[in-house]
């Protein structure tokens, strides 16, 4: 029962994503025409946005922290990520609406004269975003495999998982991908609400439930120790890594108006509360039923949970539900990389290719892509985990860049690789160093970071000599 | 109000937002209110109470024309 639900999902999504294709060029498999509208923009970044974490990896975090863990990571990305939509999103928008970018590289090419500049843009999105595709794919696998209860290693369900995105992503392409995220988002979504109601139910509603916690569990009911304000604090630089993600601009890029924006923006903040809260409380609740969990087995909280409280077919939904939150990001990301290479490397590098050759290598873009990354998923690298979660540091590192590019004109070439040259080198030595979080105040590397970057963007701004406004091309 | 005043006033708003995630108040109370921890509540009405601000803001930029 449960992997027929897992695999009658995937074939769910595989129908939409087939049948949502368009026939049309260049822009409609990469950009879907530019003609995304707010619900779908909406839906579409959320489930982009929103990976297999927001739903197991928040309710083992809950489990071990309390709490805590919705002011951490959800109510700063209910405020962040809005403003970068509107402060980030929207004036890219305008631009590559007004010149024809297809990638936000294109434009900071464009915008700081640099080809050197745009390969190494390319080279740094792509080393952050692998990380964060095998650990999609892993999950997916891990999943899969759970469904099947093992008749279905983890290597062949990625392989399932990656092969069902690849059909729909090169069939068709951005459009494809957004009504699918759209599908992913309304399901994940609805079923956090659907499995908490059911467990708490089961508690005897949430005011018992809450009472108990507070009587066996109370470090879990405050932040206590269990965090501290500077913590909080600087999570909030985390969600900045939107500002800079290859797979979130793309998306910006397909809005059909300004207009379109403002649902997104407003309405974000209440998918992260639908999306986290349940969640959250999951978590705390399989702190009281399932105690004594630690490391790596509390990351089966959730579903432990679930299937003790509504047996198999709620196990299968939840199943379905990872299986969407990891698909709805890998298409994006897969879908970015392959406009990346096809527009940012193999279009910069001869002559311009014609409209038709630029979606042949968008599709084999995506296709060696998810190939590529599920090969490295069967090595299982050591720390993949851990690196999957550094990528967020990488990318909020860059964010300067960006804002600088978009707010400040005195923004030079000469910061702008100031800035990148620091972010890698800053991201190399805290991650290499073990400086997960700094201090006893538990400092986040991604506030160090967008410190650091924003520093040298400044001065590096500064100390150059002014040149003339950018050329559009 | 200007298109530059909203934003003053909506940026504003979110600031007063970021700090009030900080609510070292409640930080060790494990008060229930509605039945659910204090602490939860509050940062849930921290994201609801930023969807009237951020409309603000979104206005501010633009997003209320049809056209770019």
């Amino acid at each position: 029962m449960t992997l027929a639900i897992a695999l009658l999902s995937l074939a769910a999504v595989l129908a939409v994503g087939l049948g949502a294709r368009r026939l049309g060029g260049r822009d409609e498999f990469f950009l879907a025409g530019r003609t995304i509208g707010p619900v779908l923009l909406l839906l579409t970044l959320f489930g982009t946005h929103m990976t297999s974490f927001a739903l197991l990896g928040a309710a083992a975090e809950s489990y071990r922290r309390g709490i805590g863990v919705f002011a951490l990571m959800a109510s700063s990305s209910a405020l962040v990520v809005p403003l970068v939509f509107l402060f980030v999103g929207l004036p890219l928008w305008r631009e590559a609406k007004a010149h024809g970018y297809l990638t936000p590289v294109g434009w900071l090419r464009t915008r700081f004269q640099s080809e050197a500049f745009g390969f190494a843009l390319v080279a740094v999105f792509a080393a952050l975003l692998v990380p964060y595709l095998l650990v999609g794919i892993i999950g997916a696998g891990v999943t899969l495999e759970q469904a099947s209860g093992g008749r279905l290693t983890e290597a062949a369900g990625g392989f399932v998982v990656v092969a069902v995105v690849a059909a729909y992503v090169t069939s068709g392409g951005m459009r494809a991908t957004a009504w699918v995220n759209a599908l992913q988002t309304l399901f994940f979504s609805s079923l956090g609400a659907l499995a908490v109601w059911i467990v708490l139910r089961d508690f005897g509603g949430p005011a018992a439930a809450m009472t108990r916690l507070v009587g066996e569990r109370p470090d879990l009911a405050v932040r206590g120790s269990a965090m501290g304000p500077w913590e909080v604090a600087t999570w909030a630089f985390v969600p900045l890594s939107a500002a800079t993600f290859p797979h979130l601009a793309i998306h910006w890029m397909s809005a059909r108006s300004a207009a379109t924006f403002r649902l997104p923006v407003v309405v974000y903040p209440l998918l992260i509360a639908i999306v986290w809260f349940p969640s959250v409380v999951l978590g705390l609740l399989a702190a009281l039923e399932i105690p004594g969990l630690e490391g790596r087995a509390t990351n089966g909280v959730l579903v432990n949970l679930l299937a003790n409280h509504a047996g198999d077919w709620l196990a299968g939904l939840l199943f379905a539900g990872v299986l969407a939150a990891v698909m709805s990001s890998l298409d994006s990301q897969s879908l970015a990389l392959g406009a990346l290479f096809t527009h940012d490397v193999v279009g910069r590098l001869g002559k311009a290719i014609d409209e038709s050759r630029q979606v042949l290598y968008g599709r084999l873009g995506v296709v060696v892509t998810l190939l590529i990354a599920w090969s490295l998923s069967l090595l299982h690298p050591p720390g993949i985990f851990r690196l999957g979660a550094w990528a967020f540091a990488g990318f909020a590192s860059l964010a300067p860049i960006v804002v600088g590019a978009l707010h400040w004109p005195r923004t030079s070439r000469a910061g702008a690789w100031a800035a990148l040259i620091t972010g890698v080198a800053g991201w190399c030595w805290l991650f290499f160093g073990g400086h997960d979080a700094i201090g006893a105040a538990r400092i986040q590397p991604a506030a160090v970071l967008v410190a650091a970057t924003t520093v040298a963007l400044v001065v590096g701004s500064i100390l150059s000599p002014t040149k003339p406004a950018a050329a559009n091309r | 109000m200007t298109r530059r005043q909203r934003q003053i006033v909506g940026l504003t708003a979110i600031g007063a937002l970021l700090l009030a995630r900080h609510d070292l108040w409640w930080w060790h109370d494990p008060a229930l209110v509605a039945g659910l921890p204090i602490g939860l509540v509050w940062h849930v009405g921290i994201c609801l109470a930023a969807m009237p601000v951020l409309d603000l803001l979104a206005r501010s930029c633009g997003t209320g024309d049809a056209g770019p």
